[in-house]
């Protein structure tokens, strides 16, 4: 239900002002609202406030950005600090951005280090199998070389060059590392040296080389240089995420200050409602009824020059849902909608009705409703009050309890083996009579259109739209009317068509009285809207066709354990479908069909003012 | 005989087939401009889910004409 509503305006003196925003802000249960009078001025906030905070705000939402990347390689103290750090702050917000910007330097430094040492490790150990020695200065006659975007024509080319200047006396051993890099391992005759460097350079093959440090030395004490070398690096790897672990204690303690700040300057912003004259400062604010002693109280605190004083709230009042556990997990769907008017009723009871029973109806077998109750349970309690997952975990537990009922309804267990089981239809086989699921669908819309009509009448009642309840009132005649008719042209029941066919008169009356001659249009788009339920009929068949082909593959596979297998994967399959589609088609059922009917939307959400709606 | 039966799953099969097509073509368009709403309204994530659901109405009717084609004309 929506809660109801108060305006109030709150009156102190002139240089009472912050007093008042300390007690609005603590109180966390005002939507302020701007006065509009032209003899009042507004409050500027302190220029402190305003822009010398501003800088610090930008330069932690940085470090913000830059911790978060290294978050798995950093420990959060169980404990911060509770006090509010002083002037020190800022010039600690210099040092962690000098610090941050060294720090990035010196391990793109150690990466590329570690990167290039260990690239040629991978490439000596390849060497290392085929040529003893390549590079102590004294075996001449061998060669590495590194082949950079290979292709074979460069192949042939090399081969046929080398067997030119070495006269045929030269061995070449390729080996591929990558699409783009290959390795090759060139023996020769000493006195052809000059020749092949002067090939190599000319088809532009690079000659291996490694860097000064290991220079020297066989292949085997090359690479034992290189992994003390990368040791090493790793260990300066592990000193720099030292430093950066003391950095980020001093980054949390300065969050820290940045949420201190943030709440200082949302407060603040407060001022901006708040108006004044030459003797007062005014508040506007709207409440929920249940709060206004409490805030009078509050507000009494202050001394005798504070006055609290109620008005009835307007058509620009906020709305605020407020529904009991079980109903309010539901609120999932109508949070989507946009904020409803004052006045409106709350849909949400209606779509916690009406959301399970559609869902049931489509998914209607016994097994998959347990499995998906189940699974629905499990998310319920596995996840915190109030979060998303939670109030669908409540959704879905709902919806499965459903499915179960209408599966004893159709006589389902896992599509057509519930005769095996014992389990007959209390009401008909789904996939046996889709006839008559396609009729009970269309009822169904039929039963849930004019309940949204005739809720739509009510509202327009309550809140004194007389246009709104004679365009709802007569679209309802006119719709029953026009049904009584069908039916009983086709003679399913005994009323002579000429009675139905008189009410459409009023029926029409009223509907061109409320809404125009555009209302008669609206007629067939509210008949196309009962007519779109049948999405009931064609998502069950879809679902007990696929259970039954299911069991049937289970057949075609031969039975067995393969035939198991490929039943459970379909059967799986089919409750996957299950969790998503007819979620989708019922809400859409709800959010299109029926809330358009009675739902007025154009309000505005109620936000209170305090540290409730910054943590939001 | 036989091309009557031909001609009545043609028949339902064009029901479904068309829709669906339709459906397809729709979709497709609505979801990538939904997609792109999305990047920049996020808030806009159930405008875009039901406004792509909505031309799934054409293949369901179309599944429900199929269904009518047979049980009236096809002895099923």
């Amino acid at each position: 239900m929506i809660t109801d509503m108060v305006q109030l305006n709150i009156v102190g003196p002139r240089d009472s002002y912050d007093k008042l925003l300390d007690v609005a802000w603590q109180l966390d249960c005002l939507h302020l609202i701007d006065i509009d009078d032209i003899d009042l001025t507004s409050i500027s906030i302190p220029s402190h406030i305003e822009s010398s905070f501003q800088y610090s705000l930008e330069r932690l939402e940085e470090f913000d950005t830059f911790f978060n990347l290294y978050k798995s390689h950093l420990s959060t103290p169980v404990e911060l600090p509770k006090q509010l750090l002083d002037e020190a702050a800022s010039l600690q917000l210099e040092h962690l951005g000098e610090f941050i910007s060294s720090w990035k330097k010196e391990k793109a430094d150690l990466d590329e280090k570690i990167e290039i040492h260990r690239q040629n490790e991978g490439i000596l150990r390849y060497f290392q199998d085929i040529v003893p020695d390549i590079a102590d200065g004294s075996l001449l006659h061998t060669r590495g070389i590194i082949i950079r975007d290979p292709n074979p024509r460069l192949y042939d080319a090399l081969r046929t060059e080398l067997e030119r200047c070495t006269e045929g006396l030269y061995q070449l051993n390729l080996y591929t590392i990558s699409s783009d890099l290959v390795l090759g391992a060139l023996l020769y005759p000493h006195q052809f040296t000059d020749q092949i460097r002067v090939l190599l350079e000319g088809i532009q093959i690079s000659e291996l080389s490694f860097p000064s440090s290991i220079a020297a030395g066989t292949i085997t004490e090359k690479i034992q240089t290189l992994m003390r070398e990368i040791d090493d690096l790793d260990t300066d790897k592990s000193d720099l995420f030292l430093r950066l672990q003391l950095a980020y204690q001093q980054y949390l303690q300065l969050n820290h200050y940045h949420r201190t700040i943030k709440i200082t300057v949302e407060k603040y912003e407060g001022l901006r409602k708040f108006r004044q004259s030459r003797n007062f400062t005014f508040i506007g604010a709207y409440a929920a009824k249940e709060k206004i002693e409490t805030i009078k109280q509050a507000f009494a605190g202050l001394g005798p020059g504070v006055f609290v004083y109620e008005e009835a709230p307007d058509r620009r009042a906020p709305t605020q849902l407020s529904n009991t556990k079980g109903v309010r997990e539901f609120q999932i769907f109508t949070d989507l909608l946009p904020p409803l008017a004052p006045g409106s009723i709350d849909p949400t009871i209606m779509i916690t009705i009406f959301f399970p029973l559609f869902y049931g109806f489509i998914v209607g077998d016994i097994a998959y409703g347990l499995i998906i109750a189940g699974i629905g349970y499990w998310v319920y309690h596995s996840q915190e009050d109030d979060s998303a997952l939670h109030q669908l975990g409540w959704v879905y537990f709902l919806s499965g309890l459903s499915s179960v009922l209408f599966g004893f309804a159709f006589g389902e267990f896992l599509g057509d083996l519930a005769p095996s089981l014992g389990i007959h239809p209390l009401l008909f086989h789904r996939g046996h009579d889709l006839m008559t699921l396609l009729l009970i669908s269309i009822g169904i819309g039929i039963v849930h259109v004019l309940l949204g009509i005739a809720l739509g009448a009510y509202n327009s009642w309550i809140i004194g739209q007389q246009h709104g309840f004679y365009g709802h009132l007569g679209m309802l005649i006119t719709l029953l009317s026009v049904i009584v008719l069908l039916v009983s042209v086709l003679g399913l029941i005994s009323i002579p068509p000429i009675i139905p066919g008189l009410s459409l008169i009023p029926g029409i009356y009223f509907l061109i009285r409320g809404e125009g001659f555009i209302g008669v249009i609206e007629i067939i788009s509210t008949i196309a809207n009962m007519l779109s339920y049948a999405r009931l009929m064609a998502l069950g068949a879809a679902s007990v066709i696929l259970a039954d082909l299911a069991n049937e593959m289970y057949t075609i596979a031969g039975g067995g354990i393969l035939g198991i297998i490929v039943a459970i994967l379909i059967h799986v399959l089919n409750i996957i479908i299950a969790m998503f589609s007819p979620t989708i088609h019922a809400m859409r059922l709800h959010l299109v069909e029926f809330f358009s009917k009675f739902v007025e939307f154009g309000g505005a959400t109620f936000t209170p003012f305090g540290p409730t709606a910054l943590q939001n | 005989m036989e091309i009557a039966t031909g001609l009545i799953a043609l028949a339902a099969g064009l029901a479904i087939a068309i829709p669906a097509l339709a459906t397809a073509y729709a979709q497709a368009k609505i979801g990538s401009s939904g997609m792109a709403l999305l990047t920049e309204k996020e808030e806009q994530r159930a405008t875009v889910l039901i406004l792509v659901a909505i031309p799934e109405t054409m293949v369901i009717l179309g599944f429900v004409i199929a269904v009518l084609i047979i049980n009236q004309f096809g002895g099923v």
